[in-house]
């Protein structure tokens, strides 16, 4: 039998996907042999997996992701850092250096309500996750701004191939940081330019399910500047 | 009290229609929307026919105090509550013992649909606010709560419908309202997961015989599945509006699916 959806169709929960030799991939369940959607998201077909993306819920951290998160507690013997997830993360000296390369003794500790970027280095159902920051680029966050977005839509702010965050970068700001649990770090150089970043990454969140976002976004980016460039020239004159 | 409330002389008129015009199958107009609150992870508004209703979930987040947390799933932990003005004689804001059960059941008739596994250690809130009642709060609050956990993204196993059915002047009714449920013989609420034919939550108020039981649990199963219909329409349009909205903009299409895929 073939499946019950066209690809990208929207999908709630205890719908019928398919039936038949089909395997239930993130989003969706088994039952019998029937595959059901779990979860309000996009339905997609990929090879015999039925899978459902998700437009909505909370950040279930992975082994591997880059994260943004503040420090919610610090001692020398570890820190708590809120990671915008259902579970908050932990650094401890002997973790926070993997490869041990600085030792334990050069242990960096945060100050509480400092933002940090860092990588999840252990995680599973029994035990909260575990970052480090011992890796190019990670650490403390100085300056800029974070804003909050829907973390099953961060795959839309990269783009494919990195294309939308390529774009951002080279249009706006190209000190922008970006954790997979939906937090974004930026540092612009004047208020303008942070203006039209937030408008535009509140837009791809909110179109996040749509198609040809990235030339809607180029298109905004555009007429932004303009409408922004328009009101400081009427302010000069 | 401020006004007298009429006790009506009969609930079914000779027409066969009751005192609100609907004939005895006929559910009130329903009205859902989902995603109304912005500070939640998912919400709903709920009309039914009088009644007004906010539903709120919160996480799965870190459940706090800590020695609640389960080591295998998630808590539910529903909360109903009537606002002060929502009946016609003010209710006292004070959680009263209706309230304390009806949080308790509507936590029962959603708790089978929630994949609760999936979120170990952490608490899954709903907050179910009245603002006006107009009888079958309790049906309403679980279709509310069950759309807003749908949209907070929590895996569920089917959405959560429900719908009342009693008896009135000796006939078999479906969705009663406020003077159908005080003053008709019987009053029975259910919530089902409708795809998978279970029954959550089955209350029964009065007295029924064994065939009008058997009668009215027809009715209100043709009643949940319309509900279950309409919330599935209202799910899916918060994201359809957005999506029709910008075809109009652009006529560009690109695989959405392979973007993901090459994150990943």
């Amino acid at each position: 039998m073939p499946v019950n959806f066209e690809n990208n169709q929207i999908v709630s929960p205890g719908e019928l996907l398919a039936e038949g030799d089909y395997l239930s991939g993130e989003g969706s369940f088994k039952e019998g042999n029937k595959v059901y959607s779990s979860i309000l998201g996009l339905a997609v077909l990929k090879g015999k997996v039925v899978s459902v993306i998700p437009l909505q819920g909370p950040y279930y951290p992975k082994v591997g992701d880059i994260v943004i998160g503040k420090v919610l507690n610090s001692s020398p013997a570890g820190m708590r850092i809120d990671i915008n997830s259902l579970y908050s993360a932990a650094i401890f000296p002997s973790t926070a250096n993997e490869t041990g390369r600085r030792g334990r003794e050069k242990f960096i500790q945060f100050d509480v309500g400092e933002n940090i970027i860092a990588k999840i280095i252990s995680f599973d159902r029994t035990h909260d996750p575990i970052l480090t920051v011992d890796e190019e680029g990670l650490g403390k966050l100085v300056g800029g701004r974070i804003i909050k977005i829907h973390p099953t839509r961060v795959p839309r702010v990269i783009g494919k191939k990195g294309s939308m965050i390529k774009l951002l970068k080279e249009e706006l700001t190209d000190r922008i940081k970006i954790g997979q649990n939906g937090l974004i770090w930026f540092s612009t150089s004047n208020d303008v330019i942070e203006d039209i970043l937030v408008a535009v990454l509140r837009k791809i969140e909110r179109e996040a399910h749509t198609s040809g976002l990235t030339d809607r976004v180029k298109e905004t980016i555009k007429k932004l500047k303009e409408e922004k460039l328009n009101v400081i020239r009427g302010k000069n004159t | 009290m401020l006004f007298e409330e009429k006790i009506p002389e009969k609930l079914i008129g000779s027409d066969g229609l009751r005192l609100d015009g609907r004939k005895l199958d006929e559910l009130r107009p329903i009205k859902f929307e989902v995603g109304v609150l912005s500070q939640a992870d998912g919400s709903a508004y709920v009309e039914h026919g009088k009644n007004k209703i906010i539903a709120a979930v919160y996480g799965p987040r870190e459940l706090h105090p800590k020695h609640l947390a389960l080591q295998d799933r998630a808590l539910l932990r529903c909360l109903y509550r009537m606002a002060t003005f929502s009946v016609s004689e003010r209710k006292s804001p004070a959680p009263s013992r209706r309230e304390a059960e009806l949080s308790m059941i509507i936590t029962q008739a959603l708790q089978p649909a929630i994949f609760l596994e999936y979120y170990p250690r952490t608490s899954i809130d709903v907050y179910i606010e009245i603002i006006e009642a107009d009888g079958g709060t309790r049906c309403a609050s679980i279709n509310a709560a069950s759309l807003a956990l749908a949209d907070a993204g929590i895996p569920l196993r089917d959405l959560v419908a429900a719908c009342a059915v009693g008896k009135a002047d000796g006939q078999i009714i479906l969705d009663l309202n406020d003077l159908e449920d005080k003053y008709g013989e019987a009053d029975m609420p259910m919530a089902m997961l409708y795809r998978r034919g279970d029954v959550t939550l089955l209350q029964m108020d009065g007295q029924f015989t064994i065939e009008e039981f058997n009668k009215a649990l027809e009715l209100g199963k043709t009643g949940i599945s319309k509900i279950y219909q309409l919330q599935r329409d209202a799910l899916r349009n918060k994201y359809l509006s957005i999506r029709d909205e910008v075809a109009d903009e652009s006529e560009v299409k690109v695989e959405i699916t392979k973007e993901v895929e090459e994150n990943e």
